[in-house]
């Protein structure tokens, strides 16, 4: 049994339940047949059933799978990934205001010390890397990044 | 057709086509050599710059990247026994075990003449089969075309690794996702929940590199792994003998090279499927099938000429039909859509050059890939000593600006983050990606072509049965359920009656 998989399988289920739920307000064609709701209300029905499956299949193995599932990674490891996405989160809260160029090599900075990088080395390669990337998407390929302080 | 194949040549010959063509194949031959990237992920990353090119160069990008980042996953898996990609997985204990006996040389040496003979027959069956193809496809209707689609849906679960209630599952999120926004039949808003961002429907773009990109991302700092270089020495003597080897094989790269064209047409199976599927079939019928795994040369032959051909053949129905045969199609079709380009029967028609023009890149590509190939295996020693902590807040950053780009939207950098999560913790159980991004590219062509159907009928349904094509195509997804079905109740029937 694997806990993963009963908690896929579960999601699966309940959010197959959801959208179904949703489509029964869709609604019809004028002359009385299914419409918008009726592809999703089909994908519902079968994710639900495989979302169940699975959840059966997991039980049926029983405890037989419970040992051995032990992963290598430690807890330092998962945290990184919080890392990643806390990057990311910071990027979309403060890149309007900061700037594309001083939030990006912020949470580049802060990743590379974060997995381990040497601290001025990785700041030299930030900053390089950054207005790099800056001077591909804003001058050559003409995107919009936003200046933030730096355009003031 | 001679007017055709003049006018493609002098187009990609461009110094503009040339010049990207060439930095697309440094790019795939850096990511396909570093492990824990994959072609994929390098092909999502390439989308937005592909969105700034005309439609050649930025087939042209994808097609030369992918043949170069599948061979360069033979680096490491020869020299520090990890594959770069998932398609060199096959053989690398052969690999490894033969530059450990100090033949580092001879396997990538065979690495890159097999990946440039397999990528150069499956792009003449692409060539061929590609417009016999288009041409059967002209008399297709909507009926015909979702039935298709529907076949493909159930391939890409069929043969896809992993379970296939788990491949189920992938591909309902993925058809569920592509139903956001406006519907066909009324306009009407599904999913939306008020926003506005959302009525557009959830972009392919920004999916893809969160799917792709950005789990990979999270794979790599939850799996830090040193890698252990085999060899102290940069790989030499690297074509010596090389002509005996292909000449001693070359039954097996030939129907290796079929193989992969083969199994690289089905939805879903791609190049790392082809790999394995001849590795099992040369060990059957190889003499020396034994001693596979432990150091044969004649492995990494064969499935390295399969990978490479498995690409050609995946293009073949992404061009006929609009229906992906992997996951860097499925990227490709979408940047097709939105340069306008429709794939399916008419471009035939409509683009000839422009497709003779993807032919004629096929084939550079593969030219380009045995110097250029060379140059990586020498300089693998400096690709594998970049550090990923370096390297992993720029892929980072890149799937951030790339999403960013499509739509100047932070909005889409939010989507980007939402599916590189579920696609990490996807993977993670053993729940395979690529259907989700076949559910996404494929779901509005079955939804389409089944509305436009029934409406046409006024809901007879029979039409979809009694048409010849579709008759055989739904035939066809019937088997293709069928058939894991039948083996998996006949496997239960057998233990049981064991047991009892």
């Amino acid at each position: 049994m694997r806990i993963g998989e009963l908690v896929i399988g579960g999601v699966a289920f309940v959010l197959a339940v959801f959208v179904f739920v949703l489509t029964l307000g869709f609604p019809q064609l004028p002359d009385g047949h299914p419409g918008p709701g009726l592809f999703p209300q089909l994908l519902s029905i079968i994710m639900a059933i495989t979302g169940l499956a699975l959840i059966g299949q997991n039980l049926s193995k029983g405890e037989r799978r419970i040992r051995g599932e032990g992963k290598a990674e430690g807890r330092e490891e998962w945290v990184n990934i919080l890392w990643v996405v806390g990057a990311v989160l910071c990027y979309m809260l403060i890149s309007e205001i900061a700037g594309f160029i001083l939030t990006a090599v912020g949470i580049s900075w802060v990743l590379m010390l974060r997995l381990g990088a040497a601290r001025l080395k990785g700041l030299v390669i930030s900053v390089g890397v950054v207005l790099f990337i800056y001077w591909l998407f804003s001058q050559a390929l003409l995107v919009p990044l936003p200046l933030g302080v730096m355009g003031h | 057709m001679y007017e055709y194949v003049v006018g493609a040549i002098s187009l990609v010959l461009e110094p503009r086509n040339l010049l990207t063509i060439l930095v697309a194949s440094v790019y795939g031959l850096f990511v396909g050599a570093i492990p824990g990237l994959t072609a994929t992920m390098a092909a999502a990353l390439l989308v937005p710059f592909t969105f700034f090119m005309e439609p050649l160069p930025a087939m042209a990008a994808i097609v030369a990247m992918e043949a170069m980042a599948i061979f360069a996953g033979d680096i490491p898996a020869a020299l520090v026994r990890m594959p770069g990609t998932p398609s060199s997985a096959a053989y690398t204990d052969d690999s490894y075990a033969l530059t450990k006996q100090g033949k580092a040389g001879q396997v990538l040496g065979v690495g890159v003449t097999c990946s440039a003979i397999g990528g150069l027959l499956g792009a003449i069956c692409l060539m061929m089969a590609a417009p016999l193809l288009a041409e059967f496809a002209m008399s297709f209707t909507s009926f015909e075309y979702f039935w298709l689609a529907v076949l493909g849906l159930s391939s890409a679960v069929v043969v896809s690794s992993g379970s296939m209630v788990k491949g189920v599952i992938s591909l309902m999120l993925g058809l569920l996702i592509s139903t956001i926004g406006i519907d066909i039949t009324l306009g009407y808003p599904r999913f939306t929940f008020g926003n506005v961002e959302l009525t557009g429907g959830i972009n392919f773009i920004p999916a893809m590199i969160g799917l792709f990109g950005v789990s990979e991302v999270f794979r790599n700092v939850l799996h830090s792994q040193e890698l252990q270089v085999a060899t102290s020495e940069a790989p030499r003597r690297i074509f010596a003998g090389m002509a005996s080897i292909v000449r001693r094989f070359k039954m097996g790269i030939l129907r290796s090279s079929i193989i992969g064209v083969v199994i690289g047409i089905l939805p879903g199976a791609g190049a790392d499927i082809a790999a394995w599927v001849t590795y099992a079939v040369t060990k059957n019928l190889s003499p020396e099938g034994h001693k596979f795994g432990q150091g044969h040369i004649e492995p990494i032959v064969c499935s390295t000429s399969a990978n490479n051909a498995a690409l050609g053949g995946a293009w073949v129905p992404a061009l006929v039909f609009g229906i992906p045969g992997d996951s860097i199609t499925a990227i490709l079709i979408g940047v097709l859509m939105m340069k306008g380009l429709r794939p399916g029967p008419m471009i035939f028609e409509q683009q000839p050059v422009l497709l003779y023009a993807v032919y004629v890149t096929f084939m550079l590509a593969n030219l380009l890939l045995v110097p250029l190939g060379y140059l990586a295996i020498r300089f693998s020693g400096m690709i594998l000593g970049v550090s990923k902590n370096y390297l992993l807040p720029f892929i980072l950053l890149f799937s951030i600006v790339g999403s960013f780009a499509i739509n100047n939207s932070l909005f889409d950098v939010g989507v980007m983050l939402v599916m590189g999560v579920l696609g990490f913790l996807l993977e993670a159980n053993g729940v395979p990606v690529a259907p989700i991004v076949l559910g996404i590219v494929l779901g509005p062509i079955v939804e389409q072509n089944f509305m436009i159907s029934v409406i046409k009928t006024h809901w007879n349904l029979w039409e979809f049965f009694t048409r010849p094509v579709s008759a055989v195509l739904c035939l066809g997804a019937v088997l293709m359920w069928g058939y894991p079905l039948f083996s998996y109740l006949r496997k239960r029937k057998s233990s049981l009656s064991t047991s009892g």
